[in-house]
């Protein structure tokens, strides 16, 4: 046929598909299941485990469902005895030498060679020969365990590994009867995908380690969820045991993730059921200490505050829903009056309102499926493995499949470099420069391989510097180009946030705000210039997260009243006078904005400990104890509320960003069942499920029993689009409030010089005493305000001696336990010692490592014990200036504290650093002074 | 118009709800609530009575205080542990309930039972209507003032539960008859208690007719009491001793055979009267009845399999479980999950001790009941009670009731 | 007169008066079950002393009133319970919720799960009939709560 599509018939049915799709997909799209085992819709085909051979008129052999594209006219059966024969025959070889073990088996319940050998196997065995044996349970990385007698040599795992993550950890070793599945000798298995290859094994021989013998799947419900972490939105199953979350699998979708996850998000599910959450409300008492009240008492004490208070401060964090996100809004800008509200800490300097001069929408304009379709992709941004790993995945996909081509702008080496065609190395801070250079085709190099269709695709990178400047040169590319823009911010709610108007200039749905409030870094200043009356933080944590220590620091040291809604008795928790506790996304009704602004819906899985709450439950109280009653009882209350006033959201359907899907009906033949006279047929794919956890505790009701095989779950994913919201109508050109278009031609943003580097100063703070040129070794020794520093160093209550710091602030609960890393940080008290011989100054550029010291990430037990110390990255010829080589100690200072640090060598700009931003034991933003921050290294 | 349509229309005017919250009686009537906890209506029945001097007027059964949901609970279990509960519905039929079921479910999953099995299930639930109807037999003693009855009903009764307990390892609710066949095949020994209870019953049941058949007072408590037309009891629908009692020649065991009805010879007893005493005649003569087709069966009984061994659908014998990799799969899968029944729907349709039992299954093609529902003989014969005691005095009430032979665990499930 | 008809009637009574008692006067009299009998369950033990049971929760899965609750664990070299990996940490049956229909124990891979016809089960409180794991394996002593002069055999002599 001429449009690209074929009939042809299965089973008798005549069906229509696209040409060169595979035989097995059509078949399946039709609701006849081929059983397979190598076959995985997400990697290349590869027939070798022969199990999906079917009848096709015309061949003298059977086909390898997988391996045939459709074709015209064919004609298939699947279940002719011939193919049924030989389906059977092949699972009897596949046993022979699979262990007895489904009763000690973690995946036995869940398990395709069950599911299959149930549906397509023999029924006994005629073997008797003992069978083959390899040591069991080899524990290969701290997430992973290997089986190697339950492997079927399926090779998915090895192509995972190669295709799909770039890191080849795993391999078939050996020939013939002897082949086995085993990791490198010298290289660990260590990958930031490695738990991918344990949902996709068909058999148990690849487990993971926090989950072995923890459940059993008919003891588990489940509820579809996002992910909490990163701003890709990976759609997961969360799965609980006894109102514990045991179990999270990536949900397929072919929009956000594909069929992956990382193990951040697989594994980092323990800090829902962390013993820590915190389950009620604290009043801080007059003897400075918290105390367990109700939400009444709580609630009046903020509440008589705000009503007094005429300074407020909110800042809100970017783990947050989007429903979290408009309370918080509404509550600043409408009950509260104020437009002081941000929820930028980490990304503190990223100017994503600036984004909207492209399109009218502050945030992406292009969807992960443009990145598969473009042929250019220009990154521009923080190392996207690090940050947002199935970003990565979708990336290298487009690259290595797709043919786009990959321009890489960065300043140290990122692992995107390996597969770039191009690589521009640049300064600290002139990523513009060399995105100008792009858009104005200075580079001819690069430039003659800037096609069309092509995505920018830009994230703030380096915690807390400005990259206004960056912006608007990603934004000028875009519009030169006529490209599409891909921001990333970096948290799972941070677009949200950015839609909902927690902006200090936005208004939601991207409108500017009539008044420009102070930003995350303002609110901070004029708290610790006592310019503030009360400190809203919700879900945020400005002790951890928001790169300037000091700043930090004295704004809590200045006594501000502070109130906290969060998880886990942080850091900052420490310093507020009241905190309510919240319910994590586990545990709740709500949507997450992925970067790319799709909806995707999060349902409730396990009860909140005691009685911790939904935060725009507690916003929408708040406001109501201010006599402001927004007459929410629900999620739907607060949707239909979006939609009333949220132009861009008020098509959101959230049927569509819902994680359930319609069973398809699928028909399942085999001997064992043949096509049954009435209607419809089995809808039980490789078998079926347990009815237990569908029926009694899943919130959602699937119409098929749940859990399901993940390989159906493959499929019905691909139904579940999410949605994305419609943007603003375009503002009048030359009349955008928000950031004026920059001039053809010149450099964008409004200090040129501000590229410069290396530079200190903030061009937009209000805080003088930051803003100086004052040299570095100055600053060093003339602290500007020494003891607070020395204060906050300390967090503990014992030191009632510092007058400035707010004496005792410090009742932390009991539970918060663990010492706070800035114990282990060195007092600038004693004069940091000034720098001789081999010291120099350097940019300092930081970001997140995969596994940090995230509050969530943290109480993760699984995950706790991955994260790497702290070390400092330095350009090979700086360090031979320094003397220091590859793993050497070396001495960072910076904001009057040092540290000191392992050194490593990189391929990173000269005169910069990289530190990753926090680590275990140490925190970078102790030494982060202002915007651009510099640091001293030198020999200890 | 009759007795039966009446009721049949209030109750259709404002559902038996509503019916019973405007309930006024007419003047000159005394209202009576006979139960819920009234020794004899035979459990948790409750009846509305509404008395002209002794005379009942009017007589309104109403029902639901024994309701545990076991239909709804069929659809949270595998089609296997199904049969752990539906035979908890009526209690003293506990097999005939595992039998409709299973007979349903073999339906749609259209497998065949083995000959063995199928004797066995008959040879089960022949024994147990006996035991059923020993239960009544000593009950409508009871109520009648025979004491000895329920004594020597139940003294036999026990050795069936022995038996019962010997073949099946639990005395009542055994889960015994499953999909497919039999849980376990007869053990060792099974002739010879058997045989004994078979030698022994007939001549106990000649010492009950001593005792009960010609006793005046007996007869007088119980001869054209509760008398019922044949029409009602057709438009009512009700079913076994009760139609039979009032000349309605219909038993499923003989017009639709099923299980090994087909290979046994036996008699449908049939009664004119359609009163108490009718059903009393018919009741005695069907266990005389059932000792002959037992006798049958364990002469007739075939060897082979009890079960259909389908692998697909019964787990495999344990000693594989130590060496087939097949077997411990299929067991793994089979015990937990259960196999998955082909969609559709299917009605089956037993002759229980009370009349038809009757079970509608259906399923979505999953792995447990999408629907279960059981057409309890109870159910249907309570609302022939009606019609049975308006107009006899209150006292005759109670040979009414233990003659219609509710079991309220069967009417509410 | 019905006088000859009630008359019969008393003879039957009188008859069966003067026969052998067909009634147990449990608790100093118990009838032992047989042998099918579906009570108490235990937890078997292998000759060597290691644990049948291994912990795979198929009881759980097949029970349909859920009263088995089985959390599993990892043998150590130096713990080890069960031969293999796993093993059953926590072993709960809950016999407020038993059907007592045997499932279990047809689910039971390794044969560790076993019914006795011990039938006295009562408790006074919810406590007492959550049976965990040290009162089903089997080298504790199955409890009862009477001890009796005399057994009966499983079948009544009622025949003679």
């Amino acid at each position: 046929m001429s449009d690209g599509k074929v009939t042809l018939t299965i089973n008798g049915h005549d069906v229509e598909a696209e040409e060169n799709r595979l035989l097995i997909d059509v078949a399946e799209e039709l609701g006849v299941y081929v059983p397979r085992f190598c076959y995985h819709p997400g990697m290349k085909s590869v027939a070798v485990c022969r199990m999906c051979l079917v009848k096709v008129e015309g061949s003298r052999k059977l086909l390898p469902a997988c391996a045939t594209p459709v074709t015209d006219g064919m004609v298939v059966d699947t279940v002719d005895e011939e193919a049924v024969d030989a389906q059977e025959g092949m699972l009897e070889f596949l046993l022979i030498n699979h262990p007895l073990d489904c009763p000690i088996c973690d995946r036995a319940g869940e398990c395709p060679l069950q599911d299959q050998t149930y549906k397509h196997g023999p029924g006994s065995s005629r073997y008797i020969e003992p069978k083959r044996t390899y040591e069991k349970a080899l524990e290969i990385s701290d997430l992973v365990v290997l089986d190697r007698e339950r492997c079927v040599l399926c090779w998915r795992c090895v192509r995972f590994s190669e295709e799909i993550a770039g890191d080849a950890f795993i391999q078939l070793i050996d020939r013939g009867a002897g082949t086995q599945v085993l990791t490198f000798k010298d290289d660990p298995f260590d990958s930031y995908f490695s738990g991918n290859t344990i949902q996709i094994c068909p058999v148990g021989a690849l487990l993971s380690k926090p989950y072995r013998f923890v459940s059993r799947p008919w003891d588990l419900t489940s509820a579809p969820s996002v992910c909490s972490y990163c701003a890709v939105g990976c759609p997961l199953t969360n799965e609980a045991r006894a109102e514990k979350v045991v179990r999270c699998q990536a949900l397929p979708n072919e929009n956000v993730n594909d069929f992956w996850v990382c193990d951040k998000g697989r594994f980092g599910y323990h800090y829902v059921s962390s013993e820590e959450r915190l389950a009620s409300p604290l009043v801080r008492t007059d003897a400075d200490e918290f105390e367990a009240t109700s939400w009444g008492r709580a609630l009046d004490v903020v509440t008589g505050r705000l009503r007094t208070a005429r300074r407020i401060g909110i800042i809100a964090g970017a783990h947050l829903t989007t429903e979290d996100a408009y309370a918080v809004s509404k509550l600043a800008k409408k009950t509260l009056r104020t437009s002081d509200v941000d929820s930028r800490l980490q990304d503190a300097g990223a100017p994503y309102e600036r984004a909207a001069a492209l399109s009218g929408v502050a945030g992406s304009t292009a969807t992960l499926n443009d990145l598969e379709s473009a042929r250019t992709i220009v990154w521009v941004g923080p190392d996207p493995k690090e940050v947002l790993p199935v970003l990565y995945l979708r990336l290298r996909k487009s690259v290595l499949e797709e043919g786009a081509k990959l321009i890489v702008v960065s300043p140290r080496r990122i692992s995107l470099d390996a597969i770039a065609t191009h690589v521009i190395r640049c300064d600290v801070g002139g990523e513009a420069e060399a995105v100008d250079g792009l858009t104005w085709g200075f580079d001819t190099a690069v430039a003659g391989d800037v096609g069309d269709p092509l995505v920018v695709c830009w994230g703030p990178s380096s915690p807390g510097r400005d990259e206004g400047p960056i912006v608007d040169a990603v934004v000028a590319l875009a519009r030169n180009k006529n490209a599409k823009l891909l921001v990333c911010p970096p948290h799972a709610g941070s677009q949200g946030m950015i839609d909902m108007g927690v902006h200090p200039s936005l208004d939601p749905g991207y409108t500017p705000s009539d008044s420009r409030g102070k930003d995350t870094r303002g609110i901070l200043q004029a708290a610790a210039a006592g310019e503030l009356d009360i400190l809203l933080l919700i879900g945020a944590d400005p002790v951890a997260d928001f790169p300037d220590g000091g700043l930090v620091a004295r704004a809590f040291g200045s006594g501000v009243f502070t109130v906290a809604v969060e998880l886990f008795p942080t850091e900052s928790v420490a310093h507020a006078d009241v905190v309510f506790p919240s319910a994590a996304y586990a545990e709740r009704e709500g949507t997450f904005t992925n970067l790319e602004r799709r909806i995707q819906k999060l349902e409730p899985l396990t009860a909140p400990p005691g009685s911790a709450s939904e935060p725009w439950r507690i916003c929408s109280r708040i406001a109501h104890g201010l006599g402001d009653d927004w007459g929410w009882a629900g999620f739907n209350d607060v949707w239909t509320e979006i939609r009333a006033t949220v132009p861009t959201h008020a098509h959101v359907d959230l049927t569509w960003a819902g994680q359930e899907s319609r069973p398809l009906s699928l028909h399942y033949e085999s001997p064992f069942q043949p096509d049954p006279t009435h209607g419809r047929s089995v809808s039980a794919g490789p078998g079926a499920g347990y009815p237990k956890g569908h029926r009694s505790g899943a919130p959602f009701h699937t119409g098929q029993n749940w859990p399901l095989s993940w390989e159906l779950r493959g499929f019905e994913a691909r139904q579940r689009p999410g949605i994305i919201p419609s943007r603003p109508p375009e503002p009048p050109a030359g009349d955008d409030p928000v950031s004026p278009a920059p001039a053809p031609g010149a450099p964008a943003g409004d200090d040129a010089a501000l590229r410069l580097i290396p530079r200190t100063d903030t061009p937009a703070g209000g805080d003088a005493s930051l803003r100086s040129g004052t040299p570095l070794s100055s600053a060093f020794a003339s602290e500007a305000s020494p003891s607070s520093a020395k204060g906050w160093s300390r967090t503990g209550g014992e030191d009632g001696d510092s007058p400035e710091v707010k004496a005792g602030k410090s009742g932390v609960p009991e539970r918060s336990g663990e010492s706070s890393p800035a114990a282990t940080w060195h007092s600038v008290e004693d004069e940091f010692p000034s720098f001789s011989e081999g010291r120099r100054s350097f940019v300092l550029y930081t970001g997140r490592l995969l596994y940090d010291e995230g509050a969530m990430v943290s109480k993760t037990v699984a995950l706790k014990s991955l994260a790497r110390r702290p070390f400092v990255e330095l350009n090979e010829e700086d360090a031979k200036e320094l003397g220091l080589s590859e793993g050497d100690e070396a001495l960072v200072g910076g904001n009057g504290v040092r540290a000191t640090l392992e050194v490593r060598l990189g391929d990173i700009a000269r005169g910069a650093v990289f530190i990753p931003y926090d680590q275990p034991g140490w925190r970078a933003n102790s030494i982060i002074r202002g915007v651009n921050p510099v640091v001293e290294v030198r020999h200890p | 118009m009759s007795r039966a349509q009446t009721v049949v229309e209030e109750i259709e005017a404002g559902g038996q709800g509503a019916y019973v919250e405007s309930y006024q009686p007419e003047e000159g009537r005394m209202t009576i609530n006979m139960g819920p906890v009234h020794p004899s209506t035979h459990g948790v029945l409750r009846l509305l009575l509404e008395l002209e001097g002794e005379t009942v007027a009017r007589c309104e059964p109403i029902i639901g205080y024994l309701h545990t949901g076991m239909e709804k609970e069929c659809e949270d279990q595998n089609w296997r542990q199904a049969v752990t509960i539906v035979t908890r519905m009526d209690y003293l039929a506990q097999m005939f309930n595992e039998q409709v079921y299973s007979m349903a479910v073999e339906t749609l999953l259209d497998i065949d039972v083995p000959p063995r099995g199928k004797y066995i299930r008959t040879l089960m639930v022949e024994m147990n209507r006996l035991n059923s109807h020993l239960v009544w037999f000593g009950t409508q003693g009871l109520d009648m003032g025979a004491m000895s009855a329920i004594f020597y009903g139940f003294r036999e009764r026990e050795l069936i539960l022995d038996f019962f307990e010997m073949v099946t390892g639990l005395r009542m609710n055994n889960g015994y008859l499953i999909p497919g066949g039999v849980w376990e095949d007869l053990p060792e020994g099974w002739e010879d208690v058997l045989g004994r209870i078979l030698d022994m019953l007939p001549g106990r049941l000649d010492e009950y007719e001593d005792l009960l058949s010609q006793n005046p007072v007996f007869l007088e408590r119980t001869l054209g009491v509760g008398v019922i037309s044949a029409d009602e009891i057709k438009q009512l629908g009700a079913t076994g001793p009760i139609a039979r009692a009032a000349g309605i020649d219909w038993d499923l065991r003989r017009d639709m055979p099923y299980e090994a009805y087909g290979d046994v010879t036996f008699d449908v007893p049939l009664e004119q009267a359609s009163d108490v005493y009718a059903r009393y005649k018919v009741r005695m003569a069907e266990m005389r009845e059932s000792v002959k087709i037992v006798r049958q069966l364990v002469d007739k009984m075939p060897d082979g399999d009890y079960k259909n061994m389908d692998p697909k659908l019964m787990p495999p014998p344990r000693a594989e479980l130590n060496r087939s990799m097949e077997a411990v799969i299929h067991h793994f899968k089979l015990v937990t999950q259960g196999y998955s029944v082909p969609a559709g729907e299917e009605y089956a349709a037993v002759e229980s001790p009370r009349g038809e039992l009757g079970c509608y299954v259906m399923s979505d093609g999953g792995t447990s009941p999408y629907r279960c529902h059981v057409r309890d003989p109870s159910f249907v014969n309570l609302q022939s009670l009606a019609p049975m005691a308006v107009g006899g005095m209150l006292a005759d009430l109670i040979a009414v009731i233990a003659s219609v032979d509710p079991i309220m665990g069967g009417v509410d499930r | 007169m019905a006088l000859p008809e009630i008359l019969n009637g008393m003879k039957t009574v009188v008859k069966n008066v003067f026969k052998k008692k067909d009634t147990v006067s449990y608790p100093e009299v118990r009838r032992q079950p047989f042998p099918r009998y579906k009570g108490r369950h235990i937890l078997d033990r292998h000759p060597d002393g290691l644990e049948k049971c291994i912990g795979c929760e198929l009881c759980a899965g097949a029970c349909p009133a859920d009263a088995i609750q089985v959390v599993a664990a990892e043998n150590t070299p130096e713990a080890r319970f069960s031969p293999g990996e796993r093993y059953a940490q926590i072993y709960q049956i809950n016999y407020l919720r038993c059907i007592f229909c045997g499932l279990c124990v047809e689910a039971c891979p390794t044969e560790a799960l076993l019914m006795t016809t011990e039938y006295e089960l009562s408790g006074s409180s919810r406590e007492q009939l959550i049976y965990t794991k040290d009162q089903l394996i089997i080298d504790t002593p199955i409890v009862r709560h009477w001890t009796t002069k005399k057994e009966l055999p499983p079948e009544r002599q009622v025949f003679s």
